[in-house]
């Protein structure tokens, strides 16, 4: 006799992560502690906190030094737009298992992603997430930072903005690298702040790769300069 | 802390001191003769992280033991589920994960022969599934997976929940657990030194005739070792006893492992680190509980 069953996949990473009614309030329960850790032991500031605020989709992308970078851009939005906002996490890393696979989705609303090239089911969710008036997170890095400096970006930054025409905010977030570093078990109780640039437009541009990188170029340059600016404020 | 909870604490931490050294030995043996042996300290240092929630329920008390192998059941379901694609339907997961939760109902009240039937409801409510939705394709494979399912990782699973209530029940699963599990760890440890022939190429390359043969006396062995957790039992039941855990353990490990095969994948999940999913660590102790729960009983009575 012939096998014909078809037994269906796994669920993917995409499909571990559907938000329901449950997960958007035990979201909002844990920012609440995580708001309170940040402005009570990380002593956390917001500088040009306007140019976060509004209902319009947008793209948020910041230098990424520690776990504690995305807690940070959370804690920046208004608590009742928590659900809005959405991270872009490396499948590989936080996939891994069950236990960091929680932590992600509850804390951080991960969209999973391959690092080595953006998957059709993530963009069409990312696009879908977009069209409804979310935030997206990216580190444009691609990984955490080992010494605290700004690196290279890469440009998959440049083709979200290109392929979803909406505003993208430069953000540098400082301080988190003291707090915990790459390695580190417990945070230390140091002063983070996160710098919010102005919002830049691409939507002039013409969709190509050289675009791409020139527009994750111009985004480096931002968050390096509003490094600059704050360093002695 | 009475004295059976004693002797169990004691035995498993000197247990896994013991298999410390032997594997620090066997490693050494096995690098010698050109074996890779990366994975067997990840296997190794994994048992602290699984031994803790299963010892401690397991002297705390009757309930507690049989609330976490409710669990496990449930959790070893849903790892299944997964594989297998059972997991779109929703409602029929539900049903599922209610019929297990039944069949673990009667063990807390003794009830062993409700226990024993209880299995028949469940299947006759997952049967019932086409009829009140009104569909027919595709429900004789939904329908096997789901009853495969629930008795397997329910109903076999559950004897070992079961096993507690015994008057002997703490030291009797205790054994089992330390036999079943050392005879994996036997398999493993005698394979990648000695192994030459293969046992079942097809289905699961890495295990050998020699890794078999030696688990067996090995498991043999460990039995008349620990002896007085279970002193009633004669010696000739005892080498029967330990003879079938080594064998059906083995069987248990290769039913999952077909399951794998026939899906095509190599884990059946990523909780435990070096072993994979829970099923890839209690495959083995699902097909024998219920041999070793029924030895037990029908010849030494609650």
């Amino acid at each position: 006799m012939e096998n014909d069953w078809q037994f269906d996949r796994p669920p993917s990473a995409l499909e571990l992560v559907q938000n329901n009614f449950f997960s958007n309030f035990l979201r909002t329960v844990l920012h609440v502690f995580v708001r309170l850790s940040f402005r009570y032991y990380h002593r956390f500031q917001i500088l040009n906190k306007e140019r976060l605020a509004g209902v319009q989709a947008k793209i948020i992308a910041a230098n990424h030094a520690s776990h504690l970078d995305v807690l940070a851009l959370f804690s920046a939005f208004p608590l009742r737009d928590i659900n809005r906002v959405r991270t872009f996490a490396a499948k590989d890393y936080f996939f891994k298992n069950p236990f960091l696979r929680c932590m992600a989705f509850f804390f951080a609303n991960v969209i999973p992603i391959d690092r080595q090239g953006w998957s059709a089911e993530s963009l069409a969710y990312a696009g879908r997430s977009l069209a409804a008036g979310g935030i997206l997170i990216i580190f444009p890095e691609g990984t955490r930072s080992v010494d605290g400096e700004i690196h290279a970006f890469r440009p998959g930054t440049g083709m979200l903005a290109l392929r979803y025409r909406v505003p993208m905010i430069p953000v540098y977030i400082d301080g988190t690298f003291s707090c915990q570093k790459k390695g580190d078990c417990f945070p230390k109780p140091h002063k983070i702040r996160v710098v919010a640039g102005a919002p830049v437009d691409f939507s002039r541009l013409e969709n190509t790769r050289q675009n791409w990188e020139a527009v994750s170029c111009e985004l480096e340059l931002r968050i390096k300069n509003l490094k600059e600016e704050i360093k002695h404020v | 802390m009475n004295n059976d909870a004693k002797t169990v604490v004691w035995i498993a931490g000197s247990l896994l001191g013991f298999f410390g050294l032997i594997v620090a030995l066997w490693s050494g043996i096995a690098q010698a003769r050109g074996r890779n042996v990366k994975s067997i300290w990840t296997r190794y240092l994994a048992w602290f992280l699984i031994a803790p929630p299963i010892i401690i329920p397991l002297i705390w008390g009757r309930v507690p033991f049989i609330v976490l192998m409710g669990l496990l059941s449930l959790l070893c379901f849903r790892e299944y589920a997964h594989a297998v694609g059972l997991w779109r339907d929703k409602a029929l997961m539900w049903i599922c994960y209610i019929g297990i939760v039944c069949i673990y109902g009667p063990i807390f009240g003794f009830e062993y022969g409700i226990f024993q039937a209880m299995p028949i409801y469940v299947i006759a409510f997952i049967l019932t599934v086409p009829m009140h939705r009104d569909e027919y394709e595709h429900m004789i494979q939904k329908i096997c997976l789901a009853v495969l399912g629930v008795v397997y990782f329910g109903w076999f699973f559950s004897h070992l929940a079961y096993l507690r209530n015994l008057s002997y029940g703490m030291l009797a699963t205790f054994l089992l657990i330390l036999l079943v599990e050392s005879n994996d760890a036997c398999a493993y440890l005698w394979g990648t030194v000695f192994g030459k022939h293969k046992l079942i190429p097809r289905l699961s390359p890495n295990k050998t005739v020699e890794g078999m043969f030696g688990s067996i006396l090995s498991v043999v062995g460990l039995a008349f070792a620990f002896r007085f957790l279970i002193p009633f039992v004669s010696a000739a039941h005892l080498a029967v006893l330990a003879l079938a855990v080594s064998v059906f353990g083995m069987c248990g490990d290769l039913t999952i492992s077909f399951i794998k095969r026939d899906l095509k994948i190599k884990d059946m999940g990523s909780l435990i680190p070096g072993h994979g999913g829970l099923l890839d660590r209690f495959d083995s102790i699902i097909f024998t509980a219920p041999i070793f729960f029924h030895f037990l009983r029908y010849l030494y009575g609650e």
